[in-house]
């Protein structure tokens, strides 16, 4: 994993924290639009870092029923260069986890 | 694209060696090396078909059987042959309880050469979306 992600880390949870609010209800035909906004807003706010990576940024939303999800990934990278990291964060009706990977040019 | 710093080896004669590696000013995969997402999302279906069919959801088993699925998909594009590609894995397993899940990604790569498959399975008991992305390493 790359040491200089703290950038990275910042503006992503900057950019969820402001759509993913506390008092969010979880609602079918809005959360597809919360999704995309999520994920085109890391997007933008990423490119303007100008480093010399590619990104992929993944978001989940799910909403909270009782039941469990698992995730995992697996990479063939180079280590050394490339790395990812995942943000979470959840309120009363919904869990939202996002994940960026980096992968360097 | 830069070129490889001078590396020691250890050769077959037991003598240390030096490697220089030059570049190859290679911009794009090779042909036939592409990463085609119709066969990667095949690859992926299958597997997934063969680990899941008739499986419970088990929330003890649960991380195993997703760390399973990562690896084994990871063996198998690997041995499709995609030249010089990293390859990110994502596989997504969840209880079919009648819940709402929205999965979305958003990639800032090169389209040309850079592409992901996607492959979801789903029974009476659990849900699963394996995912794919491929960027090339120039």
């Amino acid at each position: 994993m790359p040491e200089d992600v703290n950038a990275e880390l910042r503006v992503v949870g900057s950019c969820i924290e402001e759509i993913i609010t506390p008092s969010l209800a979880y609602q079918h035909e809005k959360v597809g639009g919360w999704v995309n906004s999520v994920v085109e807003s890391c997007m933008r706010a990423l490119t303007e870092l100008k480093m010399p990576r590619k990104y992929i940024v993944h978001c989940t939303v799910l909403q909270k029923s009782g039941a469990g999800l698992y995730s995992n990934t697996a990479c063939y990278w180079d280590s050394s260069s490339d790395g990812y990291f995942t943000h979470r964060t959840e309120n009363s009706t919904l869990i939202c986890v996002t994940t960026v990977y980096g992968i360097a040019l | 694209m830069a070129a490889k710093n001078p590396t020691e080896v250890l050769a077959a004669d037991g003598q240390q060696r030096v490697k220089i590696l030059n570049p190859t000013y290679q911009m794009k995969p090779r042909e036939g090396t592409k990463f085609l997402k119709r066969d990667v999302e095949m690859t992926m279906s299958a597997i997934l078909q063969k680990k899941l069919q008739d499986k419970e959801y088990d929330p003890a088993e649960q991380g195993t059987l997703t760390k399973e699925l990562c690896t084994e998909i990871q063996t198998a594009v690997k041995k499709m042959g995609y030249d010089r590609y990293k390859i990110v894995i994502q596989v997504n397993i969840t209880e079919a309880k009648g819940q709402g899940i929205r999965i979305a990604s958003r990639c800032l790569w090169d389209p040309d050469q850079d592409n992901f498959a996607e492959s979801v399975f789903k029974n009476q008991h659990l849900w699963c979306c394996a995912l794919c992305f491929g960027c090339y390493w120039e």
